[in-house]
């Protein structure tokens, strides 16, 4: 784990120091290849589980449930931050003038 | 849109040559490690590269970065939420799930090293959901949540995938905040899932 973030790291740094000089380089089919690998060896892993694969129902409706309250629980705070924070700073100048 | 569709198309490829027993003699452990590495190195690299991000920060007003707080908060309720909602999970496996932010790339590869295929599949899933939702439900959202909403469901994929439809409902003005959050929520996803690890 910290390597993989130390790996994040150098890219910054390399890139800081790279700019301007990586204009030709196609640095977004570059990690789109890479992801697209990693995503069919993630593909490798369930299909050749037995186990996994008989569950794969159950698992995706555990998956929609987290998915669906994560999102429900961010724009209910997205809207507090909207209401009291962005909104309520607004009307108090105005009242203020 | 397209290139999640491509991504799920390869981890569909994946699953289809897997049951047919194509590469059962590859260790796909060691490749993955690698890839992952290479991963990461690339994603900082794009950051690395690009001008405008730091200064799209700087011209933020205050308030506004609070919203990666906000979006770190709604989600960890969720999580709580899913925690009490589902049976079979540990409430660090929901953290950790969550803890993607719709980044599902990163948080399913990231969670089949650690955790194993099962959680790294789940991963996959809930955080693809996460943007399915963002795109599908963004004109609602802002309607009964307000224009930070999307942003905030959108996670780690306001910078990039989502913004077009943000910058629909929201208007362009909140194209930068946008920016700003995936960024933030970007770089944050990896930092939580070191964080929920040691809670294992």
């Amino acid at each position: 784990m910290y390597i993989a973030i130390g790996c994040m790291i150098i890219g910054v740094v390399t890139g800081y120091f790279m700019r301007g000089r990586m204009d030709g380089f196609p640095l977004g089919k570059v990690t789109m290849a890479v992801i697209c690998l990693l995503l069919f060896i993630l593909g490798l892993e369930l299909g050749r589980n037995d186990m996994l694969m008989e569950n794969l129902p159950v698992l995706g409706i555990k998956s929609f449930v987290i998915a669906f309250m994560t999102v429900l629980g961010s724009v209910v705070f997205a809207w507090i931050l909207y209401r009291y924070v962005v909104q309520g700073k607004k009307n108090g100048k105005e009242d203020g003038r | 849109m397209r290139d999640s569709l491509v991504i799920v198309g390869f981890f569909i490829i994946g699953v289809v040559l897997a049951r047919f027993g194509v590469f059962d003699a590859l260790d796909v452990t060691v490749v993955s490690k690698y890839t992952l590495y290479l991963l990461m190195f690339s994603v900082g690299l794009g950051l690395g590269l690009d001008r405008k991000i730091f200064s799209t920060i700087r011209k933020q007003p205050v308030r506004i970065l609070l919203l990666p707080v906000a979006t770190t908060i709604g989600t960890f309720a969720g999580a709580v939420a899913s925690f009490f909602i589902l049976r079979g999970l540990s409430f660090a496996d929901v953290c950790a799930l969550s803890s993607g932010f719709g980044y599902y790339s990163l948080s399913s590869i990231f969670l089949n090293e650690m955790r194993g295929a099962e959680i790294g599949t789940m991963a996959l899933a809930a955080n693809i959901v996460r943007e399915l939702l963002t795109l599908l439900f963004a004109p609602l959202m802002v309607k009964w949540f307000g224009k930070l909403a999307p942003i905030s469901s959108g996670g780690a994929t306001t910078a990039d995938t989502t913004l077009p439809v943000i910058a629909k409902v929201s208007g362009s003005e909140f194209v930068p905040v946008s920016v700003f959050h995936g960024v933030v929520m970007d770089i944050s996803v990896p930092f939580w899932l070191t964080v929920i690890m040691n809670f294992y």
